[in-house]
């Protein structure tokens, strides 16, 4: 039960020993602030509305850049073949590796505490869309794992990776804008509403937590997931 | 082979288990608002309102079959809060929804009710078109039906049908009354968009001053700022108006702003009118701190600066008294006159807002220029001023002192009110205008929800407080403001860059020790 935290630990460790999280979170809080605070005092509102709305797009080039070598590099460095040796489950890899990943994004994600902090000391900021934000972000960020997760299965090159993950990410993503379902059936713009990403996100974000979104949430990382386990257990 | 096709089987399994999972949780509607003002559920105020209703309301909602894509959610939307209504209604409120494009019958019957169908751009094929749509409601209650036309966005649905509700279950329709012609901002041409939403909730008309038959049944009177002497006729039956309990709401700056030339001090006699009933307008501007970012051009550039003369008046500087209040977070009013209240043995007064306490007057000389207003130099000068109150008790008559106007009968004339009235003051009138209010929503919330609290109590006040703009930042100098960005931008990335230059240390220091050790050891 406890092997995945073996796994979870050492991708933990694997991006704190080396530059890759302290350049990432840098680069990351550097462009949040930067977007976030350019326009803050012309708007002059107390809201991160801004801010949750260029995360996600942030996120889809920042998180198949940390996903793209979860397994990818294992078979490129062959250390997978020493993984099987070990006594832990495809499901466990899987699962730790996904874990490792979704924590290294939440403390990127709560690094950026100081914007509610900022806010509730300039006035009397709304605390309800800034959890719900908070919240759907880690749902973003989870599920984006989820599919580079995935990406980083099928093949063996970073690069290919990072751009089959940035490209499903993406799709999901913009499946529920409006100029994408605009000039669809009824039908069809309401299934591709349901199926993306962003629009559950735009629903937690306003400060509602609705339980459809929350399980659309698990649904879709459950499949990605489930199909990174395919795929390595495919090439055991 | 086998292989594969278990793979596809266990992949298909896993699919249907969670759509399935997803319908289910669909249907639940198990939600939780975390905002402040529950702004996505249902009010405490709506629920009073559908626990009062003694009957049963038939709503029909009218929504076409061919919606186009991008405004299925509308209707779901919209559906979501229906719904709502008839679950807190008891099963007061029956919902049924139609689709009247192919039934010209129909379709005639809703046009008297107000209900006409929308052309919207719809793109189906590859082709561009335009589609009529009906998205509408309309209430049915005894022998009263009341519309809600066209329904744009599911937010401000509450307020809209529970006005509907309040409207169709009142047993009068109070009346506004504001003056046609005469004074500084023309209400019917300039304030449109007040005009329409109270015309939602209340019946409004205008008025003449000069006759006093134009005054009959009017609930509450708006009445702007005059650049210019009312004549005594119409002062007399304003003046008769509210010593008679008539409710009246004075828009009235001691300065004509004049935005082409220089601005002048106010000399008409309503600012005298007003003195009558206990309330002063100060022949000045009010310039804050606490103001709004405004755009003008400098030379060949457009500049986004400070305006000191438009003041935004934050929360905590407004009467927690008022409930319709606490909810909006600030409130936008320019080129205001500071206001004095007084009291007397019959008379009282309630403050609805001030200025901030870095707030300073201009007197005699009233520079509007964005460009050159300077804070004064000394901080003497700075100081806290009324914006806006309420006078309230028995009011004496304008007349008392003066000489009634020659065609009144002295036997009409009535000298003191004999019940408490109230009298809103504010020391501008350029809030009421439609380039402002659009500009501003809060700031015709705050009109809104006066005239709703002054006519109908608390309940729709607090509704429409729900979709209020989100809080303000409060009033900072540029060099804090500079100050809290630069921090924002490299305080957490530095910590980040600490934290792994130590842990680097702490490693190279460990692997270190570790080398060292195994050399002792060989």
């Amino acid at each position: 039960m406890n092997k995945y935290k073996y796994i979870l630990k050492r991708e933990l460790e694997g991006y704190f020993n080396s530059m890759i999280a302290y350049i990432f979170i840098t680069i990351f809080l550097i462009l949040e602030n930067f977007f976030f605070f350019r326009t803050f005092f012309i708007n002059g509102s107390l809201t991160m509305r801004s801010f949750f709305e260029i995360t996600p797009w942030i996120f889809l080039f920042f998180i198949p850049s940390i996903t793209m070598r979860l397994w990818a590099e294992e078979k490129k460095t062959g250390t997978n073949e020493l993984l099987f040796t070990m006594p832990i489950s495809e499901w466990d890899i899987v699962i730790g590796k996904f874990f490792g990943a979704l924590i290294f994004i939440a403390i990127a994600i709560l690094l950026t505490i100081n914007i509610p902090i900022t806010l509730l000391i300039l006035g009397n900021a709304d605390i309800g869309p800034i959890i719900g934000g908070y919240l759907g972000l880690v749902f973003v960020a989870a599920a984006f794992i989820s599919v580079g997760l995935f990406a980083s299965t099928t093949t063996a090159n970073q690069i290919i990776a990072y751009i089959v993950g940035a490209v499903i990410c993406f799709l999901f993503f913009m499946l529920g804008q409006q100029f994408i379902i605009f000039n669809l059936s009824a039908s069809i713009a309401k299934m591709f509403t349901f199926l993306s990403i962003s629009t559950h996100f735009a629903s937690i974000s306003r400060g509602v937590l609705d339980f459809i979104d929350i399980v659309y949430y698990i649904g879709f990382t459950s499949i990605f997931l489930w199909l990174g386990y395919i795929m390595i257990k495919k090439r055991v | 082979m086998k292989g594969k096709k278990n793979i596809f089987i266990e992949f298909a399994f896993v699919i249907v288990i969670v759509v399935l999972i997803n319908l289910i949780f669909g249907q639940l509607m198990i939600r939780f608002d975390l905002t402040k003002n529950s702004r996505y559920t249902l009010s405490k105020s709506t629920k009073t309102i559908l626990n009062d209703l003694n009957n049963d309301i038939y709503v029909e909602f009218y929504v076409s079959k061919n919606l186009p894509s991008y405004i299925i959610n509308l209707k779901k939307e919209i559906w979501d809060v229906l719904n709502e209504y008839k679950i807190h209604s008891k099963n007061r409120i029956h919902i049924k929804e139609i689709d009247p494009s192919k039934n010209p019958d129909l379709a005639r019957r809703l046009y008297m009710y107000g209900i006409k169908p929308v052309s919207i751009n719809a793109y189906q094929k590859d082709r561009a078109e335009v589609i009529s749509t009906y998205i509408g409601i309309a209430a049915f209650y005894k022998d009263k039906v009341e519309s809600i036309p066209f329904i744009q966005d599911a937010g401000d649905l509450e307020y809209k049908f529970s006005s509907l509700v309040m409207k169709l279950t009142a047993k009068k329709i109070p009346i506004i009354g504001y003056p046609s012609v005469g004074s500084e901002i023309n209400i019917a041409k300039e304030s449109t968009l007040l005009l329409d939403s109270l015309g939602k909730q209340y019946k409004v008309i205008p008025v003449n001053l000069e006759k006093e038959d134009s005054l009959k049944n009017i609930d509450l009177l708006i009445v702007p700022n005059y650049k210019v002497n009312l004549s005594d006729k119409a002062l007399y039956n304003l003046d008769q108006f509210i010593i008679k309990g008539g409710k009246t709401s004075f828009f009235v700056s001691g300065v004509n702003i004049d935005f082409q030339r220089e601005s002048k001090v106010n000399h008409s006699n309503i600012i005298d009118f007003l003195k009558s009933k206990s309330i002063t307008v100060n022949n000045d501007l009010v310039n804050d701190f606490s103001n709004n970012m405004i755009g003008f051009s400098a030379g060949q550039r457009q500049l986004i600066a400070p305006y000191p003369l438009f003041i935004k008046v934050l929360n905590k500087n407004m009467n927690p008294k008022f409930s319709f209040l606490k909810k909006i977070p600030s409130v936008d009013i320019g080129w205001v006159s500071s206001l004095f209240f007084s009291t007397s043995a019959d008379c009282g007064f309630d403050i609805i807002m001030k200025s901030s306490v870095k707030a300073w007057l201009s007197k005699n000389y009233f520079n509007i220029d964005p460009t050159t207003i300077k804070p004064p130099k000394d901080k003497t000068f700075l100081g806290q001023f009324i914006l806006a109150g309420i006078e309230y008790g028995k009011f004496s008559s304008y007349f008392k002192k003066e000489s009634l106007p020659d065609d009144i009968d002295a036997n009409d004339f009535q000298e003191k009110s004999t019940v408490s009235n109230k009298i809103f003051a504010i020391g501008t009138s350029h809030i009421l205008r439609d380039d402002i209010q659009r500009r501003f929503p809060n700031t015709k919330i705050f009109i809104l929800n006066f005239f709703d609290n002054l006519l109908l109590g608390d309940k729709l006040s607090n509704i429409r407080t729900k979709s209020i703009r989100d809080p303000s930042v409060k009033p900072l100098s540029d060099d804090i403001k500079a100050l809290i960005k630069i921090l924002n931008y490299i305080f957490m990335p530095i910590i980040v860059i600490l934290f792994g230059l130590f842990r680097y240390l702490k490693r190279k220091r460990r692997g270190r020790a570790k080398v060292e050790a195994k050399n002792e050891t060989v």
